[in-house]
């Protein structure tokens, strides 16, 4: 079954939730004075914000630290994480130092980054590089612990190395939840790169939100969430497009 | 073929100081309950369980071979498919590692596919595989390398009786057309009989008993191995009158039987206690393979009752506990015994 084959149930929701906000706009039923745009407002506010490259220059900008922190912590999460899975040496020598920084939130590195670094491109990128290496880090050791024995053993028998059982059962077979990994972060570089540029980085969709807020423009605030919550939505598809592209045909 | 010759093999918590020779091209099959430890010998040959001891094919010690370089062919006994591969790819993974060119790779698989009759389904991936073919995939992927030893680990016992009779008669062509040293691990007596050149009864780590399959049926080496194996009613053949090519009326004292069997003469026949049946009243029907017998003595047991006759000797029965309940039976009932046709065995040659 492919899995974008949403079915029009989970759409009814959805609809639901429009038509309340546009009825509570038009009709002022929380706020007077206009304070809830309705969705005509949003889509004009969404084209001029378009138009004038405000939005596009802002998201641009988030886009850019999301893709080099999600690919770069994905990237040595997968690599680390493939390690400490195989080598139980490699385990026990990093098993430490990760457990003791995998608790910090990704955030609490801000202040010392800033201070270290400036504020620059460098900081939301670090920071989303920290929130994507460890889910990826735990979920691959996860996967390659997973594979069971007997397809190892079964691999030697018939003259596989180890290097070659590594490439050709271990990973493929741990992908399931080398996936799972990435669907969390892909969602969480999002969430992060935002409050990253909320508290302290003076571009990026978050900075855009944050001026907004100063301006009392609850329309531009709206335009932004909308977008994010596109934006998660899309990259955690994409993961799961791509599992389903490596895994479906034998799972 | 290489022979296989084990010396004092021991492993961790399995086996104790194991010494046997398998002989170039022979089919041995390991019999023996759970956990007695034929698989961890399966495993020390193949070179993928920590071993002391010796294990040499032929004259070479392959002790400090990986398992890679012995050039076993093994079938898990959880068949082991990569699920992750499709059918060709998984009788070709083998091939691939031990370096063949492209072309050999191509021709030996399709070879094989055609010779193992699963041409159709070799684009499948394991979870659309049924038991019976994931086995013989299995058993294709450990012989597409032209292995010099067969390791095959109860290859039936994920099968229904129809496919595994039919992939044993398979088996055993093969392995003698090949002439491949082969090790057959199962704990069912019958298919070790149906399959073994020789059986290798192993109980505890121990080797009991080494032998032609009547020698363990008719010659028990030990109590272990009987008490596998089962302790048969063996009789002594006074004479013997040919019926037909097939059938033969043989006399032992008192009791007369009709066997199936090929030999001119028989001088022993044996019959497991399982293989008796008892009725109250005589049974209808042809007067041939029964006897009147009384009951002189019950020994219970948790799982079955052993019952023993006497005719003009002891005769052992063994009933399921539920069946003796309902026949109500008590000492020196006078009762008639039917001997299963099919289960009473001819000793070969002789003894």
């Amino acid at each position: 079954m492919n899995k974008f084959d949403y079915n029009l149930k989970g759409l009814v929701p959805v609809l639901i939730f429009f038509i309340v906000w546009e009825s509570a706009a038009s009709l002022n039923l929380i706020f007077e004075n206009n304070f809830l745009p309705s969705i005509k407002e949003i889509i004009v506010e969404f084209y001029y914000l378009t138009i004038n490259g405000v939005l596009i220059k802002n998201f641009y900008s988030s886009l850019l630290r999301v893709l080099a922190g999600v690919f770069l912590g994905s990237f040595l999460g997968l690599v680390v994480g493939i390690l400490m899975g195989w080598k139980e040496n490699v385990n026990q020598f990093l098993g430490l130092i990760i457990s003791l920084t995998y608790p910090i939130p990704a955030l609490g590195w801000l202040p010392l980054f800033i201070i270290f670094f400036g504020v620059n491109n460098l900081v939301p990128v670090l920071i989303i590089f920290i929130c994507c290496f460890f889910p990826i880090v735990y979920n691959t050791i996860a996967g390659i612990k997973g594979v069971d024995n007997n397809l190892i053993n079964a691999a030697r028998t018939l003259g596989a190395s180890e290097i070659k059982i590594l490439f050709t059962i271990i990973i493929p077979l741990a992908l399931p939840s080398i996936f799972t990994g990435l669907k969390l972060e892909s969602g969480m570089a999002w969430r992060v790169v935002i409050a990253a540029e909320m508290i302290a980085i003076p571009t990026g969709i978050g900075a855009l939100m944050m001026k907004a807020e100063n301006l009392v423009r609850v329309d531009i605030i709206i335009v932004c969430l909308l977008l994010l919550s596109l934006m998660c939505f899309l990259f955690e598809k994409t993961i799961v497009l791509l599992e389903s592209k490596f895994t479906d045909q034998w799972r | 073929m290489p022979d296989i010759k084990i010396k004092d093999l021991s492993t961790e918590f399995c086996l104790k100081k194991m010494n046997f020779t398998i002989k170039d091209g022979e089919l041995m099959v390991l019999l023996g309950p759970s956990g007695s430890g034929k698989t961890t010998l399966l495993k020390a040959i193949a070179g993928i369980v920590d071993y002391s001891g010796s294990i040499y094919f032929g004259e070479n010690n392959v002790n400090n071979l990986v398992p890679g370089k012995r050039n076993v062919g093994y079938l898990f006994q959880n068949i082991n498919l990569f699920p992750h591969l499709n059918v060709y790819d998984n009788i070709a993974y083998g091939l691939k590692t031990k370096g063949f060119s492209k072309d050999e790779i191509k021709e030996k698989v399709e070879h094989i596919i055609d010779l193992f009759n699963i041409t159709e389904i070799k684009e499948r991936y394991s979870k659309n595989l049924s038991g019976g073919e994931k086995q013989r995939i299995a058993l294709a992927r450990a012989l597409v390398y032209s292995p010099d030893i067969l390791l095959l680990d109860e290859p039936m016992s994920s099968l229904d009786y129809r496919i595994s009779k039919h992939l044993r008669m398979e088996i055993k062509m093969l392995q003698r057309k090949l002439n491949i040293t082969t090790v057959y691990v199962t704990h069912n007596f019958s298919e070790a009989e149906e399959m073994a050149d020789r059986i290798a009864v192993i109980n505890n780590g121990v080797i009991e008993q080494v032998d032609k399959a009547d020698r363990v049926f008719f010659k028990p080496k030990n109590k272990n191995v009987t008490e596998f194996i089962g302790e048969p009613n063996i009789f002594i053949c006074s004479s013997c009158k040919e019926l037909n090519l097939y059938l033969k009326e043989i006399k032992c004292g008192k009791l007369n039987f009709v066997v199936a069997s090929l030999q001119k003469s028989i001088r022993k026949i044996a019959i497991l206690p399982e293989d008796i049946y008892v009725s109250k009243r005589k049974p209808p029907g042809p007067d041939i393979n029964r006897v009147k017998a009384e009951l002189i003595e019950i020994k219970k047991n948790s799982t079955y009752i052993e019952c023993v006759f006497m005719v003009d000797r002891k005769i052992k029965v063994k009933l399921a506990a539920d069946i003796y309940k309902n026949m109500k039976l008590s000492k020196n009932d006078t009762t008639w015994l039917t001997f299963n046709f099919k289960k009473i065995k001819v000793l070969n040659g002789d003894m």
